[in-house]
């Protein structure tokens, strides 16, 4: 990609088109970085378009993940730009882009090519699910990335579901054989070993009780943690049960063992008319307590997920929550809007909520779900 | 005319240090439109070198705060001089002067300034390093923020300074921790990937100028081979530096086992990737850079 634009005109009209674009593909660019690279652009009088690219990796990109985007778009664009031609078959041309970026990324990180060119583009970017941030909120991944950050939830799930027990219990048949205990056991015999004693690992009963809330400001963070508790679900030593809730409680226990995740979701929106509403989270409590009260036992953990923006009865709340935290082992608030440093639990559903919660954490990135999993499976 | 930004490489080659256009351009704009740079790259790739010769280039100070978890802002920006208003306080009471206001007490006289307060205030343009910012928290890049958009730096007692001369301003991060937003949006920002053959080549050219010439190629080759294998710890390019340094010193004459075992921990600084590299991967290498440069 050698060449130059006529002039500064020509260079400060390419890139004015570019921020444009770039914002409609989700790259965070805030006035600050354009103004910067505006000035940029004239303070090096650039017209060539290497020198251009440059320019816009210093000043519009902040992340090294971002230059994968930039470099399509800028290419793109200076198609468009130099051919204007061929602008009617922009919508095309852009599909036909975006798969084979999807291609090249697969490419790119599992295959090593020989040429040198696809090396330029595909090997040094390394657009790929190594680059997700662990510590990003949700909410700020762009859809495209949403596959990736799936797959790595999968990873960490299947990370805890193959974790083995370390606790094991006498057993009377086996095949592990229990060294301390027999040897402990000859010492009736003076050391003589006359018999094995066995053991087996001890089964764990944790019992986790999620009721995650569907609402609007809720869905994206609901649909990473129902994600999350799908692939977890397939750990046998697991007991999960998980409701979900907007403006009305929906058990979900039986579609979790549907075969996959798109398809428990197509099922879901089948049956349940609150994806995306108001949130009662009172009611949904309330709910649970009164006609699933067999899920919640003394030794299970509640776990509920939402912001606390609760557009029904504080009093109901109130009461169902004490009730809750009354019979369940523990339970445990997960509230992604505490991942904001300046958050404070003053929403009146949280502040109402808060006393009876033993333990009160954020889950909006993989590094909290992670955190969340680690104490508690 | 020759561009700005390839001049600076010129005088940053003449200075040690070997910069593409990219840097230079990079360094230019820093200077031109009065913003921080954000450098991140792998450990060990000249990031913290930038500032060192910037400092040198422009005949300047280079303040430098190595961030730290838990680093607060009376480490980094300004303190009050608790003692000294005290004792203060107690001379002008005892010279009976009465004619005492608590604005007194904070004024300039009594602040202790710390790296970032320090250079805003310097007499001339300083440069000014923070390094390893990841390794600080998040509400550290907060309290940043005013002074890399601003060049300014508010204390409630005193009101805002601001920068007598605008400093030049470095961030390197390693990427341990995911920067904020709100900081990178400030910055301009600069990736530091591992250096090609020839530009490692130079750099070890320049800095290990009596080593001969094709057992420096070999050297650079063998590291830049290195770095495509599996390791916990590639060698950066300071590693590739010291290695072929360590060669010079040792008389080495050839790259083979005894020369890279001998001299391997200046390259490789994890136990078990050494192993690994004695154990596996030496003789392929080795037969590889040999083969490559008879060609």
């Amino acid at each position: 990609m050698t060449g130059e634009f006529d002039g500064l005109d020509a260079s400060i009209d390419f890139s004015l088109q570019l921020f444009h674009l770039l914002r409609e593909h989700n790259v965070a660019l805030g006035t600050l970085q354009t103004i910067a690279c505006t000035q940029s652009i004239v303070a090096l009088h650039a017209t060539r378009y290497e020198k251009l690219l440059s320019i816009y990796r210093l000043t519009l990109i902040n992340r090294r993940q971002d230059w994968y985007r930039l470099k399509q778009l800028f290419d793109a664009l200076l198609q468009t730009y130099l051919n204007p031609t061929a602008e009617d078959n922009k919508p095309e041309n852009e599909t036909a882009e975006k798969q084979s970026l999807e291609v090249k990324r697969r490419v790119a990180s599992d295959d090593s090519h020989d040429n040198d060119e696809a090396e330029d583009t595909s090997e040094s970017e390394g657009y790929s699910a190594r680059e997700i941030d662990h510590h990003k909120d949700f909410r700020y991944f762009p859809h495209e990335d949403y596959s990736a950050v799936l797959a790595l939830l999968e990873r960490i799930a299947n990370k805890y579901a193959s974790v083995a027990r370390r606790k094991t219990t006498l057993s009377h048949r086996g095949r592990i054989v229990d060294l301390r205990a027999s040897v402990r056991e000859s010492v009736k015999y003076e050391g003589e070993l006359l018999s094995w004693r066995f053991k087996k690992k001890q089964l764990d009963r944790t019992r986790l009780v999620f009721v995650v809330d569907v609402s609007g400001s809720m869905e994206v963070y609901g649909i990473f943690l129902l994600n999350f508790l799908y692939f977890l679900n397939r750990n046998r030593r697991l007991k999960i049960d998980v409701f979900v809730f907007s403006t009305h409680l929906q058990p979900l226990t039986t579609y979790f063992q549907l075969k996959n995740f798109q398809q428990m979701l197509d099922a879901i929106s089948l049956h349940f008319s609150g994806w995306s509403g108001g949130t009662k989270i009172g009611a949904a409590i309330a709910d649970l307590e009164e006609s699933y009260s067999a899920v919640v036992t003394p030794k299970s953990t509640v776990v509920i997920m939402s912001d606390g923006w609760d557009t029904g009865d504080i009093e109901l709340l109130d009461r169902s929550m004490a009730r809750i935290a009354n019979r369940a082992k523990s339970v445990v608030w997960i509230n992604p809007l505490k991942g904001d440093v300046s958050y404070e639990p003053l929403a009146m559903g949280m502040a109402t909520a808060m006393p009876y919660c033993d333990e009160f954490i954020s889950g909006h990135s993989i590094e909290s779900l992670e955190k969340f999993a680690d104490m508690h499976l | 005319m020759a561009d700005p930004e390839n001049e600076l490489v010129a005088e940053l080659r003449q200075n040690g240090y070997v910069a593409d256009e990219e840097i230079a351009t990079a360094l230019y704009l820093a200077e031109e439109l009065n913003k921080p740079i954000l450098i991140e790259g792998e450990a060990g790739v000249g990031k913290t070198e930038i500032a060192h010769v910037l400092a040198k280039l422009k005949n300047t100070e280079l303040i430098r705060l190595q961030c730290y978890e838990g680093l607060d802002f009376n480490s980094a920006l300004y303190e009050w001089n608790y003692q000294k208003q005290i004792l203060s306080l107690r001379l002008r009471e005892l010279n009976n002067d009465t004619d005492l206001s608590l604005t007194d007490f904070y004024s300039e006289e009594y602040l202790s300034f710390r790296p970032i307060s320090k250079a805003l205030m310097a007499d001339k343009r300083v440069v000014l390093l923070l390094d390893e910012i990841d390794r600080a928290d998040e509400e550290f890049e907060a309290l940043l923020l005013e002074t890399l958009a601003e060049n300014q730096l508010t204390i409630p007692e005193l009101g805002s300074i601001s920068a007598k001369h605008v400093p030049y301003i470095i961030l390197t991060s390693n990427r341990t921790r995911e920067l904020t937003d709100a900081l990178r949006r400030r910055c301009l920002y600069l990736w530091m990937e591992y250096p090609n053959f020839e530009k490692e080549l130079e750099v070890i050219r320049l800095k290990v100028p009596h080593l001969d010439d094709a057992l420096a190629q070999r050297a650079t080759r063998f590291v830049q081979a290195l770095r495509e294998h599996e390791l916990n710890k590639k060698p950066g390019l300071s590693e590739a530096v010291d290695w072929s340094t360590a060669l010079h010193a040792t008389g080495a004459t050839a790259i083979n086992r005894g020369s890279v075992e001998n001299t391997l921990g200046c390259l490789l600084k994890d136990r078990r990737d050494i192993k690994k590299l004695k154990d596996e991967t030496l003789e392929p290498l080795l037969s590889e850079i040999n083969g490559n440069v008879s060609t």
